[in-house]
């Protein structure tokens, strides 16, 4: 009898427990729990919090300490505080120019003058492009507009720190170098300064000084023992294999998927079109392409650049999400039939130092063009690091670099070839021709009169 | 006559070949950028640089004065300074340069370059570069400004 109690006892208590569990089963689950981070649509490690000067970052800051020593900061792991103190400082006085109660009048000088500035105490901080100077006022004035700036553009910011510091502002866009004289003692430049030469970085020279030629508008290092550049795996954003995921990323293009047909080419390539208004290619090889026919339902009433790149960004987040470390390359003004509209390139950065895709150089990891207040093209090739590793072996010195250049363009009767070298740095290759894991290795980017180069920076070969 | 031109013309050949012979046996392998003798300098690193025949090897070795004192009396004797992870020699490519960013030690130091070229032809080019502090150098202008101009004829004369 107590048995039959017992077995009683017990069957209702699995009957509870599996009620418990169906509830458990049908617990509501965010997808993000479901698909992992890598695999949803949201992009690498999706920074949520951002505004403008999220991306209007510079590509590296020069201290020069005097003396012809010099050394060059990227924003990696090893000099990310510095890094972030010295722009911050630096954007304290781009704010007070920007933003400040008093006007500062900005006067032209001759590029000498901005010469000695480099050759003293002073940073340079140097952003890839030549960025219009409504930028700078959107993300430093909070949109104050204001009149007497001699400078279309900015390319670099060059302080000397000191009670009665020296500003120069060097105009990509005119080739012309303002200055304005201010104090930069309450912003910590001269400490930061200070510091960093206590802790004897690698020093940076220029061609001019080293004696390769006149060039003195870059910087390389001559002591690569320093630098620790792990190389790796990565995966394409979008795998076309993934049906499921390629249509979640469709739909973000179409308000309306009853509408869109879905084609598939013999690589693997997807388009999807609803005849009318648009068109999407998500490539074999994980770049995606989004084409907009019509220029309706834009806010045609904000066609100034500002408003085209919060239009560029956010159509970024809602369309594949923002890559970690994504910066602005470039924006140019088009015309897309008879339509005046922007557009801006992106790329992206791993550990501080740029990406370049074999076989796609010229190409930007995210292309947008706004005309009409309406994004009307985009393109995005983004890969997400999925492995890293040390590599017990030396990086190749600039000049070495430099003669794997020399030995591609050498003719046969030559001894030898000095190319005309305009700009050179340290960068990160994706070798995109692959077919599932792409390399990534750090490369050396050489820029001449003619080409552009990227030589493996390990193995010493020309990649491209 | 003839015979008499033929043997002064002969002799001239050799004489300006006999003249010309040191040059071409002793060729500059290495142009240096900026020479390496009797420099001073306040910087710790310093840049090697200059230009040389492809597959021309060059080793640059710094050497720095230490002082020792055996049986009570001060000695000084070169030590080569290898700072980890560097290397001391260099392969010419294809461009023909090559720079090398030294480190130097307090005080005095050697640098020997040696290169041998494709043709086995060798040069040695060596020269001292001192290195002071930026106090060093602070410390000599300040006594340079403190002495009079009278006192340094003073000087001179006794």
């Amino acid at each position: 009898m107590d048995k039959e109690r017992i077995k009683t006892w017990v069957l209702v208590g699995l009957v509870l427990l599996s009620f418990a569990f169906t509830t458990q089963l049908w617990l509501s689950v965010p997808l993000e729990r479901i698909i992992s981070t890598s695999q949803t649509h949201s992009g690498q490690d999706s920074i949520k919090d951002y505004d403008l000067s999220s991306f209007v970052l510079p590509q590296w800051i020069v201290v020069n300490f005097g003396g012809g020593s010099h050394t060059k900061l990227i924003n990696d792991s090893s000099n990310r505080r510095l890094f972030g103190d010295i722009y911050d400082g630096v954007s304290l006085i781009t704010e007070h120019i920007f933003a400040g109660e008093q006007e500062i009048e900005f006067v032209p000088v001759e590029m000498e003058e901005l010469d000695a500035a480099r050759g003293s105490r002073s940073i340079e901080v140097e952003y890839k492009g030549s960025f219009d100077t409504a930028l700078f006022e959107e993300v430093y004035g909070g949109g104050k507009n204001r009149d007497g700036f001699p400078f279309v553009g900015i390319k670099a910011v060059i302080i000397s720190p000191g009670s009665d510091g020296e500003i120069f502002i060097y105009d990509g866009k005119s080739q012309g170098v303002f200055k304005t004289v201010l104090s930069t003692s309450g912003t910590g430049l001269d400490r930061l300064v200070k510091e960093l030469e206590e802790n004897d970085p690698v020093k940076y020279w220029t061609l001019r000084e080293i004696g390769y030629s006149d060039n003195d508008k870059f910087y390389v290092p001559l002591e690569m023992g320093s630098f620790s550049l792990p190389a790796g795996t990565a995966v394409k954003e979008i795998d076309v294999s993934d049906q499921q995921l390629v249509d979640m990323y469709a739909s973000d293009f179409f308000s309306d998927m009853s509408m869109v047909r879905k084609i598939t080419e013999m690589n693997g390539s997807i388009i999807y079109t609803d005849g009318q208004n648009a068109l999407l290619r998500i490539n074999s090889g994980g770049s995606l392409e989004y084409l907009s026919y019509s220029y309706v339902g834009g806010d045609s009433g904000s066609t100034d650049i500002i408003s085209a790149i919060h239009t560029a960004i956010s159509f970024i987040e809602e369309h594949g999400g923002i890559p970690e470390q994504l910066f602005l390359e470039e924006m140019l003004e088009v015309a897309e039939n008879s339509h005046r509209g922007y557009r801006f390139k992106f790329n992206y950065a791993y550990n501080g130092l740029p990406f370049f895709r074999k076989g796609a150089l010229e190409a930007s990891a995210v292309e947008v063009t706004v005309v009409e207040g309406r994004v009307v093209k985009y393109y995005r090739n983004i890969h997400q690091i999925t492995r890293a590793r040390i590599v017990q072996m030396p990086l190749l010195y600039p000049v070495e670099a430099a003669d794997v250049v020399a030995g591609i363009i050498r003719g046969p009767g030559d001894a030898k070839v000095s190319p005309d070298i305009l700009d050179m740095y340290l960068g990160y290759c994706i070798d995109i021709e692959e077919v599932r894991d792409y390399q990534i290795f750090p490369a050396w980017y050489i820029k001449t009169e003619e080409r552009e180069f990227l030589v493996d920076a390990y193995r010493g070969q020309l990649v491209e | 006559m003839s015979r008499k031109g033929c043997f002064i013309l002969i002799f001239s050949l050799i004489l300006v070949f006999g003249m010309l012979t040191p040059v071409l046996a002793a060729p500059g392998i290495v142009d240096l950028i900026k020479p390496i003798s009797d420099v001073k300098t306040v910087n710790k690193n310093m840049i090697i640089s200059g230009w040389a025949e492809m597959d021309t090897v060059i080793e640059i070795r710094v050497y720095s004065r230490e002082k020792k004192e055996v049986d009570g009396q001060e000695t000084y004797s070169w030590e080569e300074y290898l700072p980890s992870g560097k290397e001391v020699r260099i392969i010419v490519g294809p461009t023909g340069f090559f720079a090398r960013q030294v480190e130097l030690k307090n005080g005095v130091n050697k640098i020997v370059i040696n290169a041998v070229n494709p043709d086995d032809q060798q040069e040695n080019i060596e020269g001292i570069v001192t290195l002071s502090s930026k106090e060093e150098v602070r410390q000599a202008v300040q006594n340079l400004m403190n002495t009079s101009f009278l006192d340094m004829i003073r000087k001179i004369i006794k």
